[in-house]
């Protein structure tokens, strides 16, 4: 009985890591009303503006969609959307309307986050315990952004209760989250706190104690992962019109592994050790003038690292010829650092002196510093004498300037009328070079009638720091570098066309056409390897474009009891890479259809049952096309006619859950939940080859996700 | 508890089956030709041509296809090919440099193809020498000048050839003479010690083999953009291995009862030289497209799962697969390194 438990007690971290789910959980930000755990949009945001391609996300809404394991997920949920793909299962990966997964800017409190994901992608690293909003722009992009190619995700930590201090905390599979909020002068200066971190190595240490077999307790005492985070936001209030912003966040993932083998004439001690993260901090002063005129001026530091190392040491004793003892050691190492951090300023400038124009604009200051190296080295003793030694070493340092100035301009003309005219200007310099971009952005929103909205957009973006990556996966050994005179910033045009029909009986439905291309995408044409180079980047990478175009259709009903809305894309994405292939071939994310499907009812105010089904169009891969036979059997050649050439078997799930509100004894809210992801256990394919099986040639797929049941709880005090 | 452990550990265990087979829709169902030529790379040009078979379709042999036509033209002038064998052409006929080059052909069974590629000029250069002695390992630097600007539209590949000569006297004044021609690439230590040669260029070098009839050629690839001021140094690494101490090879034959050592003769003195010579390859860019989706295909598992860019499906082959494309070839001299 011990040993199963502790089994399943391993098995849990196991079968988090590196893979994903989506289950249900609980936070409860606000626990009175439990509404859907659907994504909606704001229907505020989009019907006051003639923005497109936004969806506003609350942040209490977060907290009860489905969740990882028991914790609420902001990247898992925005991967629901129309028009994203969340590439690998259960990754913090977004591809947005033919983007790659580094061309979307993240932003916190406003200050750019370059790594965002926790336990290789299955947490991201915004604790939805502190988020008030998260805003999603995938298309019609406002002058005041810049810097990525496919999608900015503002997301906005809310502030701490000015007048009393409530927090909650809540318990997740593999995590705890913990947070707190109020006043610290009563009515004019305010904290929230929020802080997560694994139980990983908790339950590691628990198992240990069950655990009787010597190699698998040592197996355990060798691993140690862990992550955490917190978020501290101090807003001060000056005078109702004019207050003081810190806003800061700290997360951190820890791995290490060891391998240690003692014999009779040889010893091994392999060692291996990960961590990355991110540090940032925000000083924001805010400033009113009345209804009509505002500004905010800010300073903020982002910094991201990565560091790796990975030691060998090996000692092995023998005979010489003449009977002697000889005791050689080897000491084998390579460390690996990866860090970008930026010094940045902004200010921006609103203004409504009258109703037919609404103004902002204003500038930024970036400076970049790109700083990876790494270095190996093997020194190699006989009897304590060297006879070998030799290292290598290689580094990049790339200081970057990014100067930014835009202006927006809301124009109401008449009753149906709307244009948001904006432009945008972005110099970049680097090592001598400098890029201009001039980047017009224009939306317009023509209110036909009272139940009919059509919009319209267009937007350019570029990009001045690449991810240097020599795999899909979301690892922390990739790289940031900047554009240079060989690589030039990545850049995109989008076109959007759209419109909204609120119909009676609570339905609406929103459509969005877009045509996007991206020029400048750069692709690793390295050999295996989970590490870039860094003194030779610039060569390794091969420089195409792209283009993805596609219809989005979102269904919406809502009532008090019953929310369910339905999704649907359908879109092409393709890449061009003369030096992989001719012509244009498919995006490996380049998912024909996406459609989820999701509903939650409200049985009472303690209970409420919720379901999603998401289903899309299988990735790409690139697999034999023909075959060469020679003499029956043999096969000479095997040739492949593009890249991504086949398609992995449809994606599909269910997720349902319920929630479970309650009082304490003490008279706390709370909240349990039950979910299930992956409800039918259908394991999805994440790869493929194509093979020969029974005489025929057919494809085999893997996939790892299975049914993963989650329990949760939240208290809130 | 222990009943519900039952079936919850097996459950979770029977959930991480993870193999799913699927049928895959045959590529049109066509076989397709597959044709390979390194125009100029020796004397004598020479195309293979192997009947594809597609996935998901009906399996032929490489060499079960009827040519109806073969036509190959260089510089708007066609070029007389001779058949060898069912699967393999060749022609004599001198291509000039600088020469576009078109090629197509027609079969019964498995459909047309076409292509075109240019004849490369004859790379010109210089080379100087420079050995660097070291505690464990000495390494010879080859300066090679291409005498002026390199552009991003020359690519080339290099490889060193060494020349061993042994010379092995008897004791019955039996004298033999040994000699042996073996290629290597250059490695990618940083100068000044190693070879200009980028990371990624030289590491590239390992595999990349142009069969041509009986010869293979392993070279490093490159590309001229890399090297405005035109000077490329290759480099090789000689490791001294007697630093480590005697090392005991045992006898290949050792459990040969008929071992016939004693016949052997006795040799009482052995002297070896080296000498080196490079040749610089230059490639017209879709063999250098080629060469690199090759190695690529073979070089990277993470590519192959899916995980990493998927670059090695290059072919010029319209309507079918393979590489036609252009190769010239040029020798300096033996070099001895003292």
């Amino acid at each position: 009985m011990r040993r199963l438990l502790a089994a399943l007690v391993l098995l849990l971290p196991v079968l988090s890591y590196g893979q994903l789910t989506k289950l249900d959980s609980l936070s409860m930000p606000s626990v009175d009303t439990l509404e859907a755990s659907i994504i909606r949009d704001e229907k505020n945001v989009k019907e006051i503006t003639t923005q497109t391609s936004l969806q506003r996300i609350d942040g209490s809404k977060i907290g009860r969609n489905f969740a990882v394991l028991g914790s609420p997920d902001l990247i898992k949920t925005l991967q629901m959307l129309p028009g994203v793909s969340s590439g690998s299962e259960l990754g913090s990966g977004m591809y947005v309307r033919g983007g790659d997964g580094s061309d979307n800017l993240y932003l916190l409190d406003g200050v750019p986050m370059y790594q965002v994901s926790h336990l290789v992608g299955l947490f991201s690293s915004f604790n939805s315990d502190v988020i008030d909003h998260a805003d999603f722009y995938k298309g019609g992009f406002p002058a005041r952004f810049g810097g990525r190619l496919s999608s900015v995700v503002d997301v906005g930590v809310r502030e701490g209760n000015f007048e009393q201090w409530h927090g909650n905390a809540s318990l997740g599979l593999i995590d705890g989250r913990f947070q707190i909020e109020g006043p610290i002068i009563k009515g004019k200066t305010s904290l929230n706190f929020g802080v997560r971190r694994t139980w990983t190595d908790l339950i590691k240490s628990v198992a240990q104690l069950f655990i009787k077999n010597e190699a698998t307790q040592e197996m355990a005492s060798n691993f140690h992962y862990d992550f955490g985070d917190f978020n501290l936001k101090v807003v001060h209030k000056f005078t109702p019109s004019s207050r003081l912003t810190f806003s800061g966040y700290y997360g951190q993932d820890l791995m290490n592994a060891m391998f240690l083998l003692n014999q009779t004439d040889t010893n091994l001690d392999l060692t291996y050790r990960l961590k990355w993260g991110n540090t940032l901090g925000l000083l924001r002063w805010d400033k009113e003038w009345g209804d009509t005129f505002a500004m905010d001026v800010s300073a903020y530091y982002t910094n991201y690292s990565s560091r790796m190392k990975f030691t060998t040491d090996i000692s092995t004793t023998s005979e010489d010829e003449d009977g002697k003892q000889v005791l050689t050691n080897m000491n084998m190492h390579e460390n690996n650092l990866s860090r970008i951090y930026d010094l940045g300023t902004e200010i921006n400038f609103y203004s409504r002196k009258t109703e037919l124009h609404h103004l902002r604009f204003g500038g930024s200051g970036v400076f970049h510093t790109y700083d990876p190296s790494r270095d190996a080295g093997i020194v190699m003793k006989t009897d304590g004498e060297e006879n070998l030694n030799q290292s290598n070493s290689q580094s990049k340092r790339y200081l970057g300037g990014e100067l930014a100035a835009y202006f927006e301009d809301e124009i109401t003309l008449g009753r149906q009328w709307r244009i948001n005219l904006g432009l945008r200007d972005a110099l970049f310099l680097v090592s001598g070079k400098a890029y201009n971009r001039v980047e017009p952005r224009a939306a317009v929103k023509f209110m036909a009638t009272d139940y009919l909205d059509l919009k319209g957009s267009f937007s350019t973006m570029n990009q001045f720091s690449h991810q240097v990556a020599a795999t899909y996966l979301d690892l922390p050994t990739n790289m940031w570098m900047p554009s240079t005179s060989k690589v030039q910033p990545m850049n995109s045009n989008q076109f959007v066309l759209g419109g909204t029909l609120r119909l009676p009986f609570h339905l609406s439905v929103d459509i969005e056409a877009f045509y996007k291309t991206l020029d400048h995408l750069y692709e690793y044409t390295g050999a295996n390897t989970m590490l870039p180079q860094i003194d030779a980047w610039e060569e390794v990478f091969k420089e195409g474009r792209g283009r993805a175009y596609g219809l989005e259709v979102g269904l919406e009903y809502q009532t008090d009891k019953l929310q369910a809305a339905a999704y649907y894309t359908l879109s092409k994405s393709e890449r061009l890479f003369e030096s992989f292939y001719y012509t244009w071939f498919p995006d490996r994310y380049d998912n024909r259809h996406k459609l989820n499907l999701s509903a939650s009812y409200r049985f009472s105010r303690k209970f409420e049952l919720y379901g999603a089904w998401v289903f899309h169009s299988g990735n790409r891969f690139t697999g034999k096309t023909g075959v060469v036979w020679l003499d029956g059997e043999d096969m000479e050649y095997e040739l492949y006619g593009s890249p991504n050439n086949f398609s992995l078997p449809a994606y599909h799930r269910l997720d349902v859950g319920f929630n479970w509100h309650m009082r304490t004894a003490s008279g706390n809210e709370a909240n349990f939940s039950v979910s299930v992801y992956n409800a039918y256990n259908h394991v999805n394919p994440m790869f493929g080859f194509i093979e020969e099986s029974d005489g025929k040639m057919k494809g085999i797929a893997y996939g790892l996700i299975p049914i993963i049941p989650t329990i949760s709880y939240a208290i809130k005090f | 508890m222990r009943s519900s452990f039952k079936y919850i550990l097996p459950l979770l265990f029977a959930a991480l089956s993870c193999e799913v087979e699927f049928d895959v829709d045959s590529t049109g169902g066509d076989p397709k030709m597959y044709v390979e030529c390194y125009a100029g790379l020796a004397d004598t040009t020479y195309l293979k041509l192997y009947r594809v078979s597609p996935v998901g379709g009906a399996k032929a042999e490489g060499y079960d296809f009827t040519l109806r036509d073969i036509s190959f033209t260089a510089g708007g002038t066609p070029v007389a090919l001779t058949k060898m064998d069912k699967t393999l052409y060749w022609t004599t006929e001198t291509i000039p440099s600088g020469a576009a080059m078109e090629f197509s052909l027609e079969t019964a069974e498995a459909g047309s193809v076409s292509a075109s590629s240019s004849m490369p000029g004859k790379p010109s250069f210089t080379v100087t020498t420079k050995v660097i002695p070291s505690q464990f390992y000495s390494v010879s630097q080859f300066f090679v000048d291409f005498g002026g600007e390199l552009t991003p539209e020359d690519y080339f590949g290099i490889v060193i050839e060494v020349k061993s000569r042994a010379v092995m006297s008897a004791t019955s004044s039996q004298t033999i003479t040994y000699e042996e021609i073996t290629q290597q690439v250059p490695f990618s230590l940083d100068p000044p010690e190693g070879s200009n040669l980028l990371a990624g260029q030289s590491v590239r070098s390992a595999k990349i083999d142009v069969a041509q009839q009986d010869t293979t050629y392993s070279m490093a690839l490159f590309n001229g953009e890399d090297y405005p001021d035109g000077v490329v140094v290759a480099s090789l690494m000689t490791f001294d291995f007697s630093q480590f101490g005697e090392f005991d090879i045992p006898d290949e034959d050792e459990d040969d009862e008929t071992d016939d050592e004693g016949d052997d003769p006795v040799y009482d003195s052995e002297e070896i030289t080296y000498s080196y010579r490079i040749t610089v390859f230059k490639l017209s860019a879709e063999t250098y497209n080629y060469l690199n989706a090759i190695y690529y295909r073979q070089n990277n598992l993470l590519s192959m799962l899916g995980l990493s860019a998927p670059n090695y499906a290059y072919t010029n082959i319209d309507g079918g697969y393979g590489i036609f494309g252009g190769i010239s070839r040029t020798s300096g001299d033996w070099l001895s390194l003292l």
